[in-house]
């Protein structure tokens, strides 16, 4: 299990020029917001094109601007969940996670979902429309649809941003646990210090005009490598890696 | 009765032709909004003006090009004998009327269509696109559902406009008694024959059904909003 990534994407006022690796693990996109972490999620689910560059997925290539690769967004193997609720507001949740099971034999479909919302505690919302969940709920739902169709990979781009404190970490404990029961890497945006920290195997900071570091936790902030990252990881230092 | 039994054969006629014109619309002016509104594609802007003229060149200037189109002798008439040996006669029918009633009131629903896809949003589009279903059944499952009230409310208003439509219609489809006298050509009749009563009957009918589709587009566009 590994993702490779290096892309290069300019668009006018911003360059995005980035390379790094993960293993099975969950990894956490860290850096100031506008240095291009939604882009490079968007860009490995296929949803932006890079101008060049080289996208790997277990040795799968799914973007390759030398050899005129680029794999459709449907045939990459990665769940990918957003900040906002993408849930299909005219389905019900059942409607949304079905929604994802295409290429399952319509009759294998319901039990999936059955898996789904056992795995994510949906039971008893299944019949509901995504404006009658919780801010909480909706993320469940959206994690049980990015999931259902088995992707070798979960993207993450701060799905937790709009949800109040408590809930949030109740959601840092299900990405956990659902890194714990798909077993599949996880890569997941985000701008909270606090949450890189609590959640990351390794942490790939984007440190501005190129620069990325890829660490664990500890090893960045023993050698964050230049001023911006140290400013970026500083403060929470002592706290953490005592 | 009379006048009764007169105006029931341009009343049927009117929402036969407007039937047929909206459900070619619902075809094709659904699509070109879809198109219009999702993809990008070299000539988009002719094709826009193209489908958008109708809506604002005077319908007999409409109908002027239909009968250079599709009359006998017309482009499309010469084509089809020329290749085919087939003599394209839809020239004062009521196809005719229909084909008039169709180009001059799709734009309506080509505009009002587009602005509701154009208005759903493009994160849920993604959405299903990253959930592995294709272009078409993201359309079917996720953006017409999505902009139906829009889809209906641009086919009201093309029906209305159908049932009224006039200056292209008595171009092609010419103004024959029983065969192609649609409402507002038989209310110009009675007009021309001084037979106001009738004029006035059937003007009456008029506003009473433009009226309720009016407030039945509006009814949808406003639970939208």
């Amino acid at each position: 299990m590994s993702i490779s990534a290096r892309i290069v994407k300019r668009v006018p006022g911003f360059e995005l020029d980035v390379a790094w690796d993960i293993a099975d693990e969950l990894a956490v996109l860290f850096g100031y917001s506008g240095s291009g972490k939604s882009m490079t999620l968007a860009a490995l689910a296929g949803l932006v094109r890079p101008d060049a560059g080289r996208i790997t997925c277990n040795g799968r290539v799914l973007f390759d601007s030398l050899a005129a690769i680029d794999e459709r967004p449907q045939n990459r193997p990665f769940g990918y969940v957003t900040q906002g609720c993408t849930l299909f507001p005219h389905m019900t949740v059942r409607g949304n996670i079905e929604y994802a099971l295409r290429e399952l034999p319509r009759k294998a479909r319901p039990e999936r979902v059955d898996q789904m919302a056992t795995a994510l505690q949906l039971h008893g919302l299944l019949q509901k429309r995504p404006a009658e969940l919780s801010g909480g709920q909706k993320q469940r739902a959206q994690f049980a649809r990015a999931l259902a169709r088995r992707p070798h990979a979960l993207l993450l781009d701060e799905p937790f941003t709009a949800l109040d404190a408590p809930i949030r970490a109740e959601m840092r404990e299900l990405v956990r646990q659902v890194r714990e029961e798909f077993g599949m890497p996880v890569i997941l945006v985000t701008h909270d210090l606090y949450e890189a920290y609590t959640l990351a195997d390794r942490m790939i900071v984007y440190g501005g005009e190129g620069v990325v570091r890829v660490g664990t936790p500890c090893e960045l902030f023993k050698d964050p490598g230049t001023p911006q990252i140290e400013a970026l990881l500083s403060g929470e230092r002592l706290f953490m890696c005592g | 009765m009379d006048t009764l039994a007169d105006i029931a054969f341009p009343l049927r006629l009117s929402l036969q032709v407007a039937a047929g014109a909206t459900l070619l619309t619902a075809v094709f002016g659904v699509s070109l909004g879809y198109l219009l509104a999702i993809k990008r594609f070299r000539g988009k802007a002719l094709l826009d003006l193209l489908v958008t003229l109708p809506m604002v060149l005077p319908p007999v200037v409409t109908g002027y090009y239909l009968l250079v189109l599709v009359g006998r002798n017309g482009v499309l008439g010469r084509f089809m004998r020329d290749s085919f040996g087939v003599q394209l006669s839809i020239t004062f029918t009521w196809y005719a009327a229909v084909l008039a009633a169709f180009v001059v009131s799709m734009p309506l629903t080509v505009k009002t269509v587009r602005a509701a896809i154009e208005s759903v949003d493009r994160e849920l589009i993604d959405a299903s696109y990253t959930l592995g279903r294709s272009e078409f059944e993201t359309a079917w499952h996720v953006i017409l559902p999505l902009a139906r009230k829009g889809i209906a409310a641009g086919l009201i208003l093309s029906f209305a406009r159908a049932l009224g439509e006039f200056g292209a219609t008595i171009m092609v489809a010419g103004n024959i008694p029983g065969r192609t006298n649609t409402m507002p050509l038989e209310i110009y009749n009675a007009v021309v024959f001084g037979d106001w009563g009738r004029a006035g009957l059937i003007v009456m009918l008029f506003t009473v059904i433009s009226g309720a589709f009016i407030l039945a587009a509006n009814r949808l566009v406003e639970v939208r909003a």
